[in-house]
């Protein structure tokens, strides 16, 4: 690595407070030409300055790295958040934590589990066979010749986290979605936490491992005894992740079928668990035999109230035959519309989101929803999506949906690369 | 009263443990030989046996680190597979591994033993010397099996790593955090830079640009020097009264 990642918060601050003050500096600019404008150069204006403000907080961010770039990845897959302009220059972003070496691997290791790894273990592969959020994995085999996966976290990752929040607080202050965006920055701060604390995630393993009983999915044993809050040991599951798996060329069927485990997998963890795998990553699951998948990381578990995951049930149904009246009764309840709204306002939104879950509604409408033959759908889907970002004045963000829809929309994005064949309906939400 | 060699050994290693209990607990002023050879279990005269004084038991103690260190860095499955950055990383965090249970101590002694600058330096020298083998022999490898390029005045990198090692361990002295893994991480970063800039060859280009220099704008001052250095000399004697103003009288 040829470049230091700026580490300490005095520096990160410096790097942080140069993107807020060259984006306040373009922001005076719009401001103080906006009354000369006409409306519509307004508009074109508005947009060169997003675009502007958008490069700007990427140089920024890439400044950072580490946590900043993660939260940047996951904040741009929120598409109902940043209007597209910031999208687009934030979806080139990428999350890569620094290597361990083996030096560091050994330390921690001992740090951790108070001995070197040759001292746990009957055997461990010094070198990382996969990369893991924040951190990477090795395959170990203990002393009763059980094989792991063990999970290395690299150090000081977590006073890093909450120094980055802080520093993108600041940096995103000068933007005007400021106000929608904050909940989503404490959401995900919360879910990063959670998911450097290793110990969290053995729990959470273990919850799936015990309550998750279906034929076609595999959750790896938990190893208690060799995992602490930074060290993480689970049974190796063997097998191709996603992307390895259709880089082989598996015929129609075999996708169609795994799609389909996928799909089943959410509405089993979300309706009957009320807890989701939120990070529907390629690399998160593993292909054992065409025929089964194993889950790994539980880092991101997303849990749900049951109130919420009963009126989220509804909204299928309801876009697809309920009247106006239903459907703003939901959305209330929902807390996406307010509860007093100006007239006009509620028809506009009644419109955008009727037209919205007429959209999502033709995944539903048919036994099986085919994604070969329906290729513009994800497309059609992302304009939606901006139409509704327009309404943002207007609303809350329910924090529920953001990693809802992230794992959602993860999945559709996956199917879509599949090209398969998935039937949607289900007895909670439409059948 | 003839003892043996594994003996002598033996008591030699009590008296560095009972060296830095003692020191740990009075200071490096407070801590008497008598009570270290008494904690050690030896005669208050047959210590000085083993060690003319105080300060020579605290250079022994970092002498024989390093030794554990080598010790511990060959017990590590592959070492010799690892990359020279990796290799560094292993020895320092040894190092500190080490020092660890001793902390107190080293916090104590570590400023005396390496700021000392007049007499006692014929006791750091065979420290210096020990580490600089240890840092030469990771370093030939390297250059042997074309890891990094063969470099220019390899031993002012070497001087360049003692330096480091007793920065490292300041910065580890002052460290605050949580199983001190600001070490852990500077020593990361820190070494990932090191080894960038010598696999780049970045020491032998500034060497390469001192010499254009050098050669080209030094030497053609130093006829212009010499003289001054004449005229120095020449007031230097006026000064001292006569006699041979050039030469150090103590030597």
């Amino acid at each position: 690595m040829a470049e230091e990642i700026p580490r300490g918060k005095w520096q990160r601050g410096l790097t942080g407070s140069k993107t807020a003050a060259r984006m306040s500096r373009k922001a005076l600019k719009y401001l103080a030409r906006k009354p000369f404008l006409t409306e519509e150069k307004r508009q074109e204006e508005r947009k060169a300055l997003n675009r502007e403000n958008a490069v700007l907080l990427f140089e920024g961010l890439s400044l950072l790295r580490g946590t900043a770039l993660k939260m940047a990845q996951l904040l741009s897959m929120e598409l109902d958040i940043f209007p597209p302009e910031i999208t687009k220059e934030l979806q080139k972003s990428y999350h890569r934590v620094p290597p361990i070496n083996r030096a560091l691997v050994r330390k921690t290791m001992q740090n951790a589990l108070g001995k070197p790894p040759e001292l746990i273990f009957e055997a461990f592969e010094p070198t990382a066979f996969a990369a893991a959020s924040l951190g990477q994995v090795h395959r170990a085999t203990t002393r009763d010749g059980d094989r792991l996966a063990v999970k290395i976290q690299y150090p000081g990752i977590r006073e890093t986290i909450q120094n980055d929040v802080q520093l993108m607080r600041s940096v995103l202050r000068p933007l005007p979605e400021y106000r929608m965006i904050v909940p989503a920055i404490e959401e995900i701060e919360t879910r990063l936490l959670e998911e450097t604390d290793y110990r969290r995630e053995l729990e959470n393993m273990a919850f799936f491992k015990e309550r998750l009983r279906m034929d076609r999915i595999i959750v790896p044993a938990p190893y208690g005894d060799y995992s602490t809050d930074t060290v993480l040991s689970a049974e190796h599951v063997s097998g191709l992740t996603l992307n390895e798996w259709l880089n082989t060329g598996p015929d129609r069927r075999k996708r169609d079928r795994l799609a389909q485990t996928l799909h089943d997998l959410f509405i089993f963890g979300l309706y009957r668990l009320h807890r989701i795998h939120a990070d529907p990553n390629p690399g998160n699951f593993i292909v054992n035999g065409d025929k089964k998948i194993g889950l790994v990381d539980f880092g991101c578990v997303k849990r749900f109230d049951p109130e919420f995951v009963a009126l989220y049930g509804e909204l299928p149904q309801t876009a697809l035959q309920g009247g106006r009246s239903d459907y703003m009764r939901l959305l209330k309840a929902l807390n996406i519309a307010g509860p007093a709204m100006a007239p006009e306002v509620e028809d506009h939104m009644f419109k955008v989101f009727h037209e919205t879950g007429q959209w999502l509604g033709k995944l539903y409408q048919e036994e099986y929803f085919d994604f070969k033959t329906n290729p513009d759908f994800i497309a059609a889907g992302k304009k939606m999506m901006a139409r509704t970002f327009e309404l943002r004045k207007h609303m809350d963000i329910n924090t529920n949906f953001i990693f809802l829809h992230r794992t959602r929309y993860g999945l559709l994005r996956l199917f879509e690369q599949m090209g398969a064949r998935v039937s949607f309906r289900n007895p909670y939400e439409y059948s | 009263m003839k003892i043996s060699e594994d003996q002598k050994r033996e008591n030699r290693k009590k008296i560095l443990r009972s060296a830095v209990g003692a020191i740990t607990e009075k200071g490096m002023k407070g801590a008497t030989m008598r009570e270290i050879a008494r904690k050690a279990g030896l005669g208050d005269a047959t210590i000085y046996n083993y060690f003319p004084t105080k300060e020579a038991i605290v250079y022994a103690y970092y002498e024989a680190q390093l030794d554990v260190s080598v010790e511990r860095l060959r017990s590590i499955a592959g070492f010799n597979e690892f990359s020279l950055q990796e290799q560094l990383q292993a020895f320092f965090e040894t190092q500190l591994d080490l020092f660890l249970p001793d902390r107190e101590f080293v916090d104590v002694s570590f400023r005396a033993i390496t700021f000392s600058l007049t007499h006692d330096y014929q006791y750091l020298k065979p420290i210096r010397k020990r580490f600089f083998r240890i840092i030469s022999d990771l370093f030939e490898a390297a250059i042997e099996v074309s890891e990094i390029p063969d470099q220019v005045f390899l031993e002012l990198t070497y001087h360049f790593f003692w330096d480091y090692y007793v920065g490292l361990i300041f910065y580890w002295l002052r460290d605050r955090s949580n199983q001190f893994q600001d070490t852990t991480i500077l020593l990361d970063k820190s070494l990932d830079l090191a080894v960038a800039l010598m696999k780049a060859g970045v020491v032998n280009k500034v060497l390469d640009m001192a010499s254009f220099l050098f050669r080209h704008h030094i030497i053609d001052r130093l006829d212009m020097i010499k003289d001054r250095v004449e005229i120095v000399h020449k007031v230097k004697r006026q000064f001292m009264g006569g006699g041979d103003g050039g030469r150090d009288s103590q030597g």
